[in-house]
């Protein structure tokens, strides 16, 4: 396989432009081959990020072991456009500059959830001892959220199924607009922190996101924590709000997270990292879009599929715990095919 | 659509260069579904770039969506050429 390498320089100039997990929420378990993949990067590159400071511990036998979530935030943070992080996020944000009307119809989605259990993807030569004995559990669709109906699959009964599942669903959008000032007075702090770079917009490891005022205060926030910080706010206000998590469904399916509020009796949807995206456009290689960013504040998108959460907590367990940030590639999504 | 005969070795090899794993397409028909042979999503973004630039322009929304099979992308290079 040709594999075109990204810019050294590059990769290494991402290394300030983020912060890297605190050691107390670290996993050093991903190894150099897996991370130049990731990263679509020469192996060499990737021994001269740990060169010039990349947190990682060294393994007698797999060599330098790095973070993933790390890994995530030099691809995301390089501006070459060419690692996987970045072209992800271009391509699942393509939607945001189709027209308004395609945001909200009714779509019919076909998901396949079958969280991979090896880090090099379910095709890998070699999977990790001990991953066919992985117990895998993945939280199923919210068939209770508006425009969410449920076409083939299932049943869903239980917050929480073993090993994955298929179903078809149709996803129907709202445009809405918010009007209380105190849910303007929340986004606005929320996204403004993200807009003035006073907090980094990057991926933040699943412990931390579990603190979200900790990862918040450190001056980092992904989607879980920008929504649960904004839920927070929200009911501090005495307005009654849940941070939600489920799938952005496109190319593939990713998991993303995002806040409801009540308003008039209305579920609103709140979306701060999709207006933050679509604002900065070309900094995170997506259409600039006024447009979009403004309905993220209160409109329901058909992209957006929830699971049945409490306050977005992880979509997928494998034992109990967290399943890593890679077991997500294995989270399929389509239009569902009609005779 | 265009009707494709059968997915030239091309679009195989384009596929191929974007697999983690390239052996897993010597067991994939033309119809099957990336997703459900196993294809992750980050080779599914790496054919989406590989074939972004080997039409020479940004893929639209509803393409993306499209690219599921082999045939999804014989169908999408054959419609180019045409």
């Amino acid at each position: 396989m040709t594999v075109e390498t990204a810019a050294a320089h590059a990769l290494l100039g991402a290394l300030d432009r983020f912060r890297v997990a605190p050691a107390d929420v670290a996993r050093y378990d991903t190894d150099t081959a897996t991370a130049a993949r990731a990263l679509r990067a020469a192996p060499e590159q990737v021994a001269r990020l740990a060169d010039e400071g990349l947190p990682h511990v060294v393994d007698a036998e797999r060599g330098p072991l790095f973070d993933y979530d790390d890994l995530m935030n030099v691809g995301m943070f390089c501006g070459t456009g060419q690692t996987v992080p970045e072209l992800g996020l271009r391509f699942l944000m393509r939607f945001a500059a189709s027209s308004r009307a395609s945001w909200f119809e009714p779509r019919d989605w076909e998901i396949g959830v079958h969280p991979s259990r090896t880090a090099g993807g379910e095709g890998a030569e070699a999977p990790a001892a001990g991953a066919d004995r992985l117990e895998v559990t993945v939280r199923v669709p919210d068939l209770s959220a508006p425009g969410v109906e449920l076409l083939d699959g299932g049943p869903f009964e239980e917050p929480l199924r073993t090993n994955g599942y298929q179903a078809a669903i149709r996803l129907t959008g709202a445009e809405q607009t918010v009007r209380d000032p105190r849910i303007h007075e929340a986004w606005a702090e929320v996204v403004d922190g993200l807009a003035s770079r006073r907090v980094v917009y990057q991926t933040v490891p699943e412990p931390l996101r579990a603190d979200h005022h900790r990862a918040w205060d450190l001056g980092v926030a992904d989607c879980v924590v920008a929504s649960r910080l904004l839920t927070d706010r929200l009911r501090a206000a005495g307005l009654e709000a849940t941070a939600r998590r489920g799938y952005l469904l496109g190319l593939f399916g990713s998991d993303h997270a995002w806040c409801d509020v009540v308003e008039d009796g209305v579920h609103k949807s709140l979306d701060p990292v999709f207006a933050f995206v679509a604002t900065v456009g070309d900094e995170r290689g997506v259409a600039e879009s006024p447009e979009f960013a403004a309905a993220c504040f209160g409109s329901r998108f058909n992209r957006l599929l929830p699971c049945r959460t409490d306050s977005a907590e992880p979509l997928v367990y494998f034992d109990g715990d967290p399943a890593p940030y890679w077991a997500m590639v294995g989270v399929g999504a389509r239009p569902r095919r009609t005779a | 659509m265009t009707a494709v005969a059968g997915a030239p070795d091309a679009v195989r090899s384009l596929i191929k260069g974007s697999l983690d794993h390239p052996a897993l397409l010597d067991r994939l028909g033309d119809e099957d579904d990336f997703a459900r042979a196993g294809i992750g999503s980050g080779e599914l973004i790496r054919i989406a770039l590989s074939l972004e630039e080997e039409l020479g322009r940004p893929l639209r929304d509803e393409e993306l969506l499209g690219l599921t099979s082999v045939r999804a992308v014989a169908v999408l290079i054959g419609a180019e050429g045409n």
